[in-house]
């Protein structure tokens, strides 16, 4: 090539500006995965937890004596009456930090009349996102970082979603802000009546393959979505078909909204690109007929 | 090597790449906001899934391969709506800083165009280049001697053929 060769390509390629939020926003993406990959970690350790039982007793013991000694947790005792006579979710405690750069708000709920295993997951959940917030401001604050981060806020709230006579969900939302911010969720779901906490699969028979019937039906609402607004995207024809969703697992955040419909919930990133935010699926009760246990479902 | 030490190398490559990746993006997309989507979304997927590197050696053309395959989702989903009669604007001026120069990369297709990024941008080996576009070497060999080819004979062309070229929005 005469006129210009590879190396005027290369320069000009080279002199692509690249915008100084970038870091904070590659940084806050590094972030939001390993929080991922730690919940599913915790949720491991959890299940190991329950199963020795006197473990979570101690667990929960511990945590009381961190909400009665520690200065930097106040307190709010905020009482939320949500069940009725059975139960009732109150902020047990609440989380506040404000440093130079960094800033965190995190409500811990505690069921009452809940299980001693709800209770305790929670626990270990909102212990395990105070924990690394307390970890990352430290390094934001730390002079070692040179990062253009330079703003840190985590904020977790919690809501109930589902209270029917027989199921409770209760749901956290989490936002972690570096640059952009990062929407990620959980939901505790539980069976009223036995107080025990409720999978995916309790709440259909035995034996049935509900997960590809669920699949096939947010696959449907996808391409259906995308059809009808070019704003909309997700992971689901896409020629890459590592990014496709095509199953959906087990674990898959959930809740029962007031018709009594199953609605899935996904993280941001997790099946559609992360403009799309946390996206959720509300499943038509007919698609499961023959499927769902009729004392969750229907 | 231990999945741990796998990610944090992962983490390390991510964080001395970046820069480099969002070029990459960037010659897809062409704006730095959709730039920064395609790699910030980008190295949340290399995090959850860094288990699929084989070695230390594959992870930068890997990390190339999501960052090229993210950037073709993103346009994908968005060619939907720019399919109406809205020209791009006159804006796009700008965005390069030679725009004559990277401005021929646009008379190559999507697969020659990544190939020649890859090789002489990215500086990425052929062999590293058939692992991210999933073609066999012969392949992209020849389709690197191609897109050679249709840049010289674009760039040879006359300036005045060139600006015509341009203003004809192609």
């Amino acid at each position: 090539m005469n006129e210009h060769d590879m190396k005027d390509f290369k320069a000009a390629y080279d002199a692509i500006p690249v915008p100084k939020e970038l870091e904070g926003r590659v940084r806050a993406s590094l972030q939001a995965a390993k929080q991922e990959q730690r919940r599913n970690k915790a949720r491991k350790r959890r299940l190991l937890w329950q199963r020795t039982g006197a473990g979570a007793a101690a667990a929960m013991a511990a945590v009381v004596l961190l909400a009665n000694s520690s200065p930097v947790v106040a307190r709010a005792m905020e009482q939320v009456p949500v069940l009725g006579a059975i139960t009732r979710v109150v902020t047990f405690r609440t989380f506040e930090d404000q440093g130079e750069r960094t800033q965190a708000h995190v409500e811990v709920p505690q069921v009452e009349g809940g299980s001693e295993a709800l209770n305790d997951a929670i626990a270990a959940y909102t212990d395990t996102i105070i924990e690394q917030y307390q970890a990352d401001a430290a390094r934001v604050e730390g002079a070692g970082v040179e990062a253009e981060s330079n703003h840190y806020s985590l904020d977790l709230s919690y809501q109930v979603v589902t209270d029917n006579d027989r199921v409770f969900a209760l749901r956290f939302n989490q936002t972690l802000v570096m640059a952009s911010g990062v929407e990620s969720v959980k939901i505790y779901d539980v069976d009223k009546a036995t107080g025990e906490l409720l999978t995916l699969d309790d709440l259909f028979q035995p034996g049935s393959d509900y997960l590809s019937v669920l699949t096939e039906n947010i696959q449907e609402q996808m391409r259906a979505q995308m059809a009808a607004d070019s704003e909309v995207y997700y992971w689901v024809d896409s020629e890459h078909e590592g990014l496709n969703f095509t199953r959906l697992e087990a674990d898959t955040a959930f809740y029962l909204n007031d018709s009594g419909e199953l609605v899935l919930v996904f993280d941001e990133g997790e099946v559609a690109p992360m403009y799309m935010g946390v996206v959720e699926f509300t499943i038509p009760s007919d698609v499961l007929s023959g499927l769902a246990d009729p004392a969750y479902l229907g | 090597m231990d999945s741990a030490a796998l990610q944090q190398f992962v983490e390390d490559q991510i964080l001395e790449q970046y820069p480099a990746l969002y070029r990459l993006a960037f010659t897809y997309v062409k704006n730095p906001d959709d730039a920064m989507d395609v790699v910030q979304e980008s190295v949340y997927k290399a995090m959850r899934g860094c288990a699929q590197v084989q070695n230390r050696e594959a992870v930068r053309s890997w990390l190339c391969r999501i960052v090229v395959n993210t950037a073709l989702d993103l346009l994908r989903g968005r060619s939907r709506e720019v399919l109406t009669d809205i020209l791009p604007e006159s804006g796009r001026e700008d965005v390069y800083a030679d725009p004559d120069l990277l401005r021929a990369l646009d008379v190559l297709d999507e697969r020659e165009r990544t190939v020649v990024v890859l090789r002489f941008f990215q500086e990425l080996k052929l062999h590293e280049i058939a692992q991210v576009t999933g073609e066999n070497l012969n392949t992209v060999k020849t389709i690197l001697y191609r897109s050679l080819k249709k840049l010289k004979a674009y760039l040879t062309e006359g300036e005045d053929e060139r600006e015509r070229t341009r203003h004809e929005g192609l």
